[in-house]
Formats: structure tokens, sequence, C-alpha cells
């Protein structure tokens, strides 16, 4: 009787137990936390390196400017003299130096050795007033001698500001010795700058600069080519052959500082596009701490690190773990996803390929979880690919995405009827269509499908001109006609 | 007997297992809301707001071949974030928006505006009768929901510093007027606005006198809610000059146009280029005199949707630009 009491009881208890428990994503401050830690740091070497020097005794008026002085116009041990004494003087001698280096009035000759100067005492004030002439200077030729001095300091806490100015440096000049001295603080974003300088420089000249830059750069790290020296910094360099030095705790605060502006405190996208940008082109080394921001409490600290990570690509592959269990995230789940793509993580399949094939979850995560099984491109993925794009029920710009991820897996046959569609649906996205189709063609091998790749190609557009909407929805009616008349050369029912 | 009456009992027991399942287990969930996950799904209900919006710039935001060309295809993909949103209630009024992965060529859609966060749809009447019940929210109206992605060039902050919020006058009320002035007609979902020549037209009135030698030209912001031009940092216009052709000034019938001032707002990388937006009210003051400028003149106002002119030297407002107001000088 007692058993059979049990036995009801546990029945019903086993009846009204909580269902199996979802996995959970945590929030906390994980921004506050990594940004105080940083500041810490910071202060302590800061105090620490203020009780080991001793007071600066002040300076006679026109001490600094004799120094100069004596750099700009004395050759051999005299000129030596100026170098030495400088680095007794320290931050004393840093803001008449500056503007010194600054005064439009004044003798370029001076000017030029300031900057010389500034390098050589090396503070993070003096190498701090050679960032802002190379942000701020209005003449060319100062803000790439002060490029050129910054990499004679080991001021890597300014590889952000630098990153960014070299986005929006239009000097020839100022851009290979922003390069240069970006790679010798172990960041080697200036290269693709530098194989950009090269192709597409005024004049040969500066595009032979840009490729011995190139080669001098690669040479320096023991590196056989500035083309494997590229490879390298682009992936996560298993091997370590490129050089990526210890941040100092400085440049660690930089990277907090800059997750922070990733915040929804900042309503301005322009701070946010920045540190996208700066952050995306810092360095495998700055992985660890975009996965825990992944886990803030903000909401844009999340989808924004998750973006920072897609943009980072390869040389991110540490974080597939992490992004992997941001999928649970609902609010971050589909930046997760196209993160893992991009980032070009395979055991991030299995995950991926559940959340397109659940029908239950959100439309955003399932068409990020298709385009990234596409960046994939795994023979595992054909299978839940294939059923997507084949259930009539799925939304279509679902089924597009799945006809994409399928070409990128080299089985673009499948998908290319429903892209063929799409190409003059105004439901689909017929831009992306085209582009997918006209790589589908591209891969193909077969004579037919290389025929109808150039009578494709003869439809573009001209080089430079930017066609109206018009002229988009003629081509690609052209295009679709084209390729209907050659569906069944091609193989194709 | 024994047996029959331990099975009842254990029936029994059973039976109050379920019925306290019944009462204390979590209710079911209400259905939930219905997940929008196109703008076409709005189309059948909403016929002449869908084609509105169809034919606006909003439904172009992702596709419009001058988006593409400047962002690069949008492997910028900064630009993804306000030209393919997430909706602006899921990240509320006054922040940014986030970008979405799915429908992108739909760009900023029905959903961008209409869907709440967590389900159902935002309007300004409230009808649970209807397929998507809406549910009244007033914010739609306010600038600030605009402002998530319009402001992030300044264009609210411009409308805040002018005497229109003082006057009640919004977005709204210039860019989404009551469809023929009928408030009981709806809004327009059109959404005019820097690429409709007429509306740019109102904002702006071209004046000129004659002081002594110089013309005196004032170019004022009579209509515009915010700086003219706003918004987009690719927007510019331009006022040029010639002498009046058939005069005895004008060398010839074709005289080249002559740039006197340039109102823009440069990008990040342009050094040297002055922020200079008609601010909202503003009239601005430009003196010309100098060689062919003593006689009659034509004037003309330009509106340019990208910034550059394909020959920067000898630049063709009249194929490259909208004209926006035209004046004949004559001393």
């Amino acid at each position: 009787m007692r058993r059979l009491f049990l036995a009801g009881f546990l029945g019903t208890a086993w009846a009204c137990g909580p269902p199996a428990e979802a996995p959970v994503f945590a929030h906390f401050a994980a921004l506050e936390e990594g940004l105080g830690a940083a500041r810490t740091r910071v202060q302590a070497e800061l105090d620490g390196a203020l009780e080991a020097t001793a007071p600066a005794e002040p300076l006679e008026p026109g001490h600094v400017a004799g120094l100069v002085h004596m750099l700009a116009y004395s050759t051999g041990r005299i000129a030596e003299l100026p170098l030495e004494e400088i680095t007794t003087l320290g931050d004393a001698a840093v803001p008449a130096l500056a503007e010194l280096a600054t005064r439009s009035d004044h003798d370029s000759g001076e000017r030029l050795a300031a900057c010389a100067l500034l390098a050589r005492v090396a503070t993070p004030l003096a190498c701090e007033q050679l960032m802002v002439l190379v942000e701020r200077a209005p003449e060319n030729w100062l803000r790439s001698q002060a490029a050129w001095r910054l990499a004679e300091t080991d001021a890597d806490w300014l590889v952000p500001r630098m990153l960014l100015r070299l986005k929006y440096e239009k000097d020839p000049e100022t851009v290979i010795w922003l390069a240069n001295a970006l790679s010798s603080l172990g960041n080697f974003e200036g290269l693709a700058t530098l194989w950009r300088l090269e192709r597409e420089a005024p004049t040969q000249e500066l595009s032979v600069r840009a490729r011995e830059r190139l080669d001098a750069i690669a040479e320096g790290q023991g590196i056989e080519s500035a083309q494997l020296h590229w490879q390298l910094w682009q992936v996560d360099d298993p091997e370590g052959r490129v050089f990526n030095s210890s941040p100092s705790s400085r440049l660690e605060l930089e990277l907090w500082k800059l997750i922070e502006q990733l915040s929804g405190a900042h309503f301005q996208l322009r701070g946010v596009d920045d540190a996208r940008f700066q952050l995306s082109r810092m360095g495998a080394w700055i992985t660890p701490a975009l996965c825990a921001s992944l886990h803030d409490v903000d909401v844009y600290v999340r989808v924004h690190s998750a973006q920072c990570l897609e943009r980072m690509g390869p040389r991110a592959s540490a974080a597939g773990p992490a992004l992997i269990e941001a999928l649970a995230d609902p609010s971050l789940a589909n930046q997760a996803a196209a993160a893992l793509g991009r980032v070009g993580y395979p055991p991030a399949e299995p995950a991926l390929s559940a959340a397109l094939a659940d029908k239950a979850a959100a439309h955003e995560l399932r068409v990020a979880a298709a385009a990234a099984l596409g960046r994939l491109g795994l023979a595992a993925s054909a299978e839940v690919l294939t059923a997507t794009l084949n259930r009539s029920a799925e939304p279509g710009d679902l089924r597009q995405v799945a006809a994409t991820a399928l070409v990128r897996l080299g089985l673009g046959d499948r998908g290319a009827a429903c892209l063929l569609e799409a190409l003059e649906d105004p439901a689909a996205d017929r831009g992306a269509a085209e582009e997918t189709l006209e790589r589908w063609l591209n891969g193909r091998e077969d004579q037919a499908a290389q025929d109808l790749f150039t009578s494709w190609l003869e439809l573009a557009p001209p080089p430079g001109l930017i066609p109206s909407s018009a002229q988009d929805l003629s081509r690609r009616a052209a295009r679709r006609s084209l390729l209907k008349a050659a569906w069944s050369g091609l193989g194709l029912k | 007997m024994k047996f029959l009456r331990g099975a009842l009992i254990a029936c029994l027991m059973a039976l109050c297992g379920w019925i306290l399942l019944a009462i204390f287990a979590p209710t079911e969930p209400a259905a939930a809301p219905q997940e929008f996950t196109s703008s076409n799904q709005c189309r059948d209900c909403h016929a002449q707001v869908f084609d509105e919006w169809q034919s606006s710039w909003h439904a172009q935001a992702w596709d419009d071949p001058d988006v593409r060309a400047l962002s690069d295809n949008f492997s910028n993909t900064d630009c993804i974030d306000c030209h393919a949103p997430r909706p602006v209630f899921e990240t509320g009024i006054g922040k940014r928006v986030l970008p979405r992965s799915s429908r992108r060529s739909e760009g900023v859609d029905c959903i961008a505006c209409h869907a709440l966060a967590g389900g159902g749809v935002a309007g300004t009447i409230q009808n649970p009768r209807v397929a998507c019940a809406p549910v009244t929210q007033v914010e739609l109206q306010r600038p600030e929901f605009c402002g998530v992605c319009h402001d992030q060039h300044k264009t609210v902050q411009e409308w805040k510093a002018s005497s229109y919020p003082s006057q009640g006058v919004g977005c709204i009320d210039c860019h989404m007027p009551y469809r023929g002035g009928d408030p009981q007609a709806g809004r327009d979902h059109t959404c005019r606005g820097g690429h409709d020549m007429e509306l740019v037209r109102s904002a702006v009135e071209l004046r000129a006198r004659r002081e002594g030698h110089e013309w005196v030209i004032e170019i004022e912001n009579v209509g515009a809610g915010h700086s003219f031009p706003t918004d987009e940092r690719s927007r510019a216009a331009d006022l040029f000059w010639r002498p009046l052709a058939g005069t005895a000034s004008a060398a010839s019938t074709s005289e080249p146009w002559r740039r006197a001032h340039r109102i823009r707002s440069p990008y990040r990388y342009e050094v040297g280029v002055v922020d200079n937006l008609l601010l909202a009210h503003e009239v601005r003051e430009i003196r010309l005199a100098g060689e062919g400028a003593g006689g009659a003149i034509e004037l003309a106002l330009f509106y340019k949707l990208t910034p550059y002119y394909k020959d920067p030297e000898h630049p063709d407002p009249e194929t490259e630009a909208h004209l926006i107001q035209r004046l004949e000088l004559v001393p």
C-alpha cells in the first residue's frame, strides 16, 4: 500500500518536475571588471615609476631650444651631445620640444630635430606628443617624420591610434612610416596598406619604396617573404612566427577603453565604427578580452564584441568555444553564428546545423547559421542546407541563404534554381543572388558554363560606372534569360 | 479484494496527482505573438502603405546602387546597422539600432519600425480584432524614434536647436504628412526626403541685391527643420554663377559655371574642409565681385547627392547635380 502511494506520488512529482534546463549564457559586468583591472595595473606601474624617479628640476629658459639647435646644425660627436642630454631632462623637456615641433613659423630643420629629441626622451608624455603630431600636424613632412620617429619608441599603447590614423592618412610618405612604426610595435596591419600603395601609388618611386618597406619588415621578422608574413598575420600563426610581443599594461588599458567605446553609453555610431575598426586589427592577443565581453551586461558590448571577432576572421579562432556558448544568448545568437562562420571554426558545425534545423529557433539565428555553414564549407552541412532549401514552407530569404551556402560548399547545382528565381524576385535579395550565381558559374569547369560565364560578364556594367536601379533590373533580367536558355546544357533540370 | 482495494487507491492517488498537476503546474504559455519575418507579410492588409514603402528610399536602403558603391557592397559593415536594422523597439528609443542578419534586401522595412520587442506590432491605433493586433505607441511619432538612425549625423540635434520643437513641428510633419492633408487618410509612408527635389527646393530661398560693385547674395534655410543639407556627409549644395548669356558681360552663350560657395560637412579623412551646413533658420551672406561679376549674372544653387564632381577643376553642375534655385541678376 505504502509502495503504491509512493509510486503515485513519485509519478506526480515526475510529471510536475521542471523541464530540462536550457543552456544559460551568463551576463556580468565584464567591461567594468576588465577596465578596472587594467586601470589598476597601469596605476601600479605609474606609482612604481614615480618612486624611482627623482623630481625634475626646473629648466632654464632656452635650454631645450639650444639642444634642438645644436642637433639641427651640428654633425658628428657634437650632434650626439643633445641626444644624450635630453634623456637626463626627461618629461621636463617635452612641452618645449612639442612647442618647437609644431611652430609653423619655425625653422624646419629645428622642427625635425625636436621630433628626434622627443623620440629620444621616449617617455609616455613624449610619445604622446609624437602621436599628436602624426594626427594633427598640417604639414605632410612633419607627420611622416613623427611617424618614422615612433618606430624608435616602445609605445605600443599608441597602436590603436596609429591604426586609426592609417585608415584616414592620405599622404603616402606618412602611410609608409606609420606602417613601419606599427610593425616595430608588433602590429602588422600596415602591411595591407603597403600592398595597396605598391599597387596604386601615384608614382613608380613610391611603389618601389612601399615594396622595399614590405620586404624590410618581413626580413626584420625573419620571415622569408612579405607575402608569407601577411598570411601569418592574418591567421592565428600557430607556430608563433610573427613577432607579437606581450602587450604593455597601457596597451591593455587602451584595449578595454576601446571595448568601453562599444557600449550603449555612446550614441554616435562614428565612435563605435572607429572602435570596431581598431579592435579588429589589433591582433590575436585581444581575443580573450573580446570573449569575456561577450558576457557583458550591456547588449551593445556583447553584440559589437562578436562583430569584432567576426571581422578578425581566422586570427580569432581561439574564440570558437566562447562563440558556440553565445549561441544560447538570444540577443547575441545571430551575431555569434556569423562570427563562427568568419572565424572558420569547424567544431561549430553541429551547433550551427542544429540551429538551422530547429524551426522553432529565431529566424535571424537560422539565417545567420545557414550563412555561417556556407562559410565553414564543410561537407557535413550539405544535408541540412539542402533540406532547408527544398522545404517550400521555409521563408524565401532563408532558402536563398541556404542556396548560397551550397554554392560555397561546391554544391551550387542544388541551389542554382532557387538563385535563378531570386534574380528577378522583388522579395528576394537580387544583388546577392546575382553575385552568387556569378561565383557558381565561375567555379564550374565545364565548357558550357565557361561559355555562359563569358556571356554573363559581357553584361556587366563598365568599370567605375555606378548603374542605376533600372539598369540593375534590366541586366539581371538579361542574365536570367541567358541562364534559362542554357539551363539544360548545364545539366540542370 | 485487498489487491483491488490497493489498485483503487493507486488509481485515486494518480487521479489526485493529475488534478494537482492541472492546478499547480505552470500554465501553457499564451500563444506566442505572430513572428514577422518579412515586410511582405504586411502587404495583404496594408496594400497602400506597403506600396508607398516599397517606392521609398527606406525600402531601397540595401539595394540602391549608390549605397552599394559607397559602402563597397557593404564590405564596410558599419553601414549595415542603419541600412538593415533590427527593430527600433528591440533596442529602444534614443539608442542605436543593431544590424540584422536576415532579409537585408528589405532595407529599412516595416518590421524595423513596427515590431515590438518580444512580439506584437506597434501602430497609431490599437485594434485587437485585426490580424496583427497593433498596440498604440506614441513613440512612433517622436523625432527620437527617427533619430536612432538619422541622428547618427546629428539631424535630430539640429532640429532640437531650431524653433520647430517649440512650434510642435516634428519629423513626420514634413516627411510623413497626412495623405492629401487628411488625418483620416493616414500618413504617407514614402518618407520623402533628400531625394525629393520638390521638398529640397522648399527648404531654401535664394536672394540677391546690389551693393556698390558687389552682388550680395543670401541663402536662407526657410523650410528644413534641420541643417541644409543634413544627415549625410555625401550631400552637398553649391552656389554657382556665370555672366548672363546674351549680355555684354558674357563672353559666349555657354560660359562655364564658377563656384561662389559650397555647403558641406566633411568626411573624417578630409582635411581642411570646413563643416558649414546651413543651420535651420540661418541666413548666409555671400559677396560676389571681381571679373565678370560686375554686370548681369546668372546665379544658381545646385544640390548634390554625392559630394564630388567628375572634374573638380571644371565642375558641370547641370549634368551632375540638381538645380534648386536660379536667379538672373541685372544691375
